[in-house]
């Protein structure tokens, strides 16, 4: 390029003016000049690339390696810890949990968050206090959480037992998160308890930005109850509530810090979610590539979850 | 100044800053302490024993981490993946585990560390119980063992002496045990953990069995081990109603909050009373644990180990000044009893202490010394060192046996069965 090139597109010709003459500059300077857009995107590709796809690859290519923890180099095995995986009683025991847990705790979430919301859209003394308090247990961090329920759930000094003994519901403490069969639904309860009001929000959100007209219409047109709400407020919410979905089971399908720290995965394995055992495997058994072979299962699964939630969404739009 | 020139010194102020700091750490060089001693009490004397260190030694730095007692041994293998183990570990390294380490050459040889402070001076087989894969893995700085802690009021109101033998101790357990005033007469974990282990070992041990045979085989389908586990699901029972959860905490706290007659449980407790319960002092003791024909119990140490690392000499240098008699009283001094220190030097400044000169009913059968220990790794003193015994640990085989027997109800032949097979599974193609 000379100094007589024309001025490039989208320049200010007083700003081209006072650029001194390119021959004049450094070659750091010039290098500067002509790549400075990239130099700037770079940081965030790296970032991209160190934190998402390195990982990820590494941990697909820890997959076909048989690798104690403690060693820097595994064994080459292919595919041998994928069959080890679908040969195991105890893979398909903790995908089911892990279904099981993400699809009802988000059911759950999605019914008593829209529920909550709804309530919270009608118009009482108090509304903003509430609507405030309701966000409180998203807010609180989970160990905490998880704390203030291991107490409530305690059977020798928790205040839930006590209220049902005092109260003659039960005749004696239950052991809530040491018995096999109530164990699996005390944490879906605390997965419920501390998740809802993300819903609560969204749909709040969301139910404030339907037209009024459209109730009004229907009213004239001798709409009850349910029928403006099946017809009208479940219509509109329906594309939050899918996109609350998608979120929620992929967040509750990789959750491990409530079930871990509330039951280790026990009773009996009756809390054994994918995300515990990949743990167990990894750290507990040092097999990191029979743990990463879970990981990567995992993987597919949420990204089969997302392709059909897409495809569904793109009928949806057509 | 114009956007592009802003932008570009931007950029390079970055990057120097960047550099910079990479530097500012590289020169810092600081040792990682990473424990499970986490009572508050303790983390205080960590906090004041750095602080000594490092304004002793300008520009050392400590940075003290804290995990659980059952969580610690899994991150140490996520800190190893990641290419920075901590430089030192204070407790809860298991023997097996670290002589796997040792095996893969990541320890440091602490045995030069241990002449220079003078090898005379330590307990023996303390030391002989951490020389692993031909180095000294670690220095345990205590030696332990638990005991039964009992109420003695309780036991004087039922007219009950305190226990030696487990049909003693299965009869008063069952005569403290009132569910509808909240009080049990045992405290037998099972919980997915490793104080169930423990237990349940001890129990094993205390009815004559062993877990391996002098050939380092799996025996865990035989009569002691089936009596043990008839014995233990028994016992739970009379114990609280939430004891598939129970680890070390809940064991402990369900003897401070008054909830529990017995528990088993190393010196610990102690201060755990003088913080929560101090009226229960007086009426507290403790025996050792009942057996079913033999004594048993089971030896455990609170060790230093050190990690290979670029900062080995300054992590080896902080050990050896932890090490020094009145620091090593300053680490114990909280949990007093808790662990007899293994430099005799040590010794009289515990004896000294005023919970141990006030409450000698409870102290003495915590550090008066044993010849009934025995340690998982070495269950008879003439056979080899159990490299086998971290496939079980890990695999949780013993306290899944107990879960199965008192939380799933399964018969205990078959539980113990299922035992044997995973046993035999999970050591099968491990050489020593």
């Amino acid at each position: 390029m000379s100094q007589h090139a024309p001025p490039a597109v989208g320049t200010h010709p007083a700003e081209d003016a006072a650029r001194p003459p390119i021959g004049s500059r450094s070659l750091l300077g010039r290098l500067l000049d002509q790549h400075l857009g990239v130099i700037l995107l770079l940081p965030s590709a790296l970032t991209f690339l160190v934190l998402l796809v390195f990982p990820l690859g590494y941990g697909i290519y820890t997959s076909f390696l048989q690798r104690h923890v403690l060693d820097p180099e595994g064994v080459w095995v292919g595919l041998a810890n994928y069959a080890w995986l679908f040969s195991n009683a105890e893979f398909w025991h903790s995908l089911w949990l892990s279904s099981l847990w993400a699809g009802v705790a988000v059911g759950l979430q999605i019914i008593l968050g829209t529920a909550v919301a709804l309530i919270l859209h009608q118009p009482f003394k108090g509304r903003s206090l509430v609507r405030g308090l309701v966000l409180f247990p998203y807010m609180m961090p989970v160990v905490s959480v998880i704390l203030v329920w291991m107490l409530l759930y305690n059977a020798l000094y928790g205040v839930l037992n006590w209220l049902l003994v005092q109260s003659g519901i039960v005749d004696a403490p239950i052991a809530w998160l040491s018995q096999p069969g109530s164990a699996f639904w005390a944490v879906v309860y605390v997965g419920v308890w501390k998740y809802f009001p993300f819903v609560v929000v969204i749909v709040l959100a969301r139910l404030q930005v339907i037209p009024q007209d459209l109730y009004e219409a229907a009213r004239i047109d001798g709409a009850g109850a349910i029928a403006r709400f099946i017809d009208i407020t479940l219509h509109q919410i329906k594309d939050v509530l899918l996109v609350i979905a998608l979120l929620r089971t992929i967040f509750m399908f990789n959750n491990f810090e409530i079930i871990f720290l509330l039951t280790g995965g026990g009773p009996l394995r009756s809390t054994m979610t994918l995300p515990i055992l990949v743990y167990e495997q990894a750290f507990g058994l040092y097999e990191m590539g029979r743990g990463s072979a879970i990981a990567v299962v995992m993987f597919l699964i949420l990204i089969a979850v997302m392709t059909i939630y897409f495809a569904f969404l793109r009928k949806e739009q057509d | 100044m114009k956007r592009r020139d802003f932008l570009a010194g931007g950029l390079a102020g970055g990057v120097g800053l960047a550099m910079g700091g990479h530097a500012r750490a590289q020169a810092r060089g600081t040792i990682r302490f990473l424990t499970p001693e986490t009572d508050p009490s303790q983390v205080k004397v960590w906090q004041e024993l750095i602080t000594r260190y490092t304004e002793a030694n300008r520009g050392a730095a400590v940075q003290p981490e804290y995990a659980s007692w059952d969580d610690l041994i899994r991150k140490i293998p996520a800190d190893l993946m990641a290419g920075r183990p901590p430089e030192i570990v204070a407790g809860s390294s298991r023997v097996s585990f670290m002589a796997a380490a040792a095996k893969r050459n990541l320890l440091v040889d602490l045995a030069p560390l241990v002449d220079q402070i003078g090898r005379a001076d330590f307990h023996a087989p303390s030391l002989k119980a951490w020389h692993l894969n031909g180095i000294q893995a670690a220095i345990p700085y205590g030696v332990q063992w638990p005991v039964l802690w009992c109420r003695t009021d309780l036991f004087q109101e039922a007219g009950l002496e305190l226990p030696k033998t487990w049909d003693e101790y299965r009869a008063a357990a069952e005569k403290l045990t009132n569910p509808a005033r909240g009080m049990f007469g045992a405290c037998f974990p099972a919980g997915r953990t490793w104080n169930t282990q423990i237990q349940a070992t001890i129990a094993i041990w205390g009815a004559g069995g062993r877990m391996f045979d002098d050939k380092l085989n799996p025996t865990f389908d035989t009569p002691e081990i089936r009596r043990a586990m008839t014995y233990y699901a028994e016992m739970c029972r009379f114990s609280p109603p939430d004891i598939g959860q129970y680890g070390f905490r809940e064991a402990s706290a369900a003897y401070t909050s008054g909830k529990a007659a017995t528990t088993f449980y190393w010196g610990r407790v102690l201060s755990h009373l003088y913080q929560q319960a101090p009226d229960l002092l007086p009426k507290s003791k403790t025996v050792h644990i009942p057996h079913g024909g033999t004594p048993a119990t089971a030896l455990g140490w609170d060790e230093f180990v050190v990690y290979k690392s670029r900062n080995t000499n300054a992590a080896l240098d902080y050990v050896k000044f932890m090490l020094e008699p009145q620091h090593m009283f300053m680490m114990m001094e909280p949990v007093i009893a808790h662990v007899v220190p293994t430099r005799t030097s040590v010794m009289p400044m515990v004896e000294r202490h005023d919970w141990v000169q006030k409450h000698p009913d409870i102290v003495r059968p915590l550090i008066e010394p044993i010849d009934f220990g025995i340690s998982a790794t070495q269950e008879t003193p003439d056979r080899p060192f159990n490299y086998k015994w971290d496939a079980i640990e890990a695999r949780n085989i013993i306290p899944d046996m107990v879960q199965r027997i008192v939380l799933g109800k399964e018969p205990v032949n078959i539980a113990v069965e299922k035992a044997q097979k995973e046993a035999v599974d999970a050591t099968k193609d491990l050489r020593p």
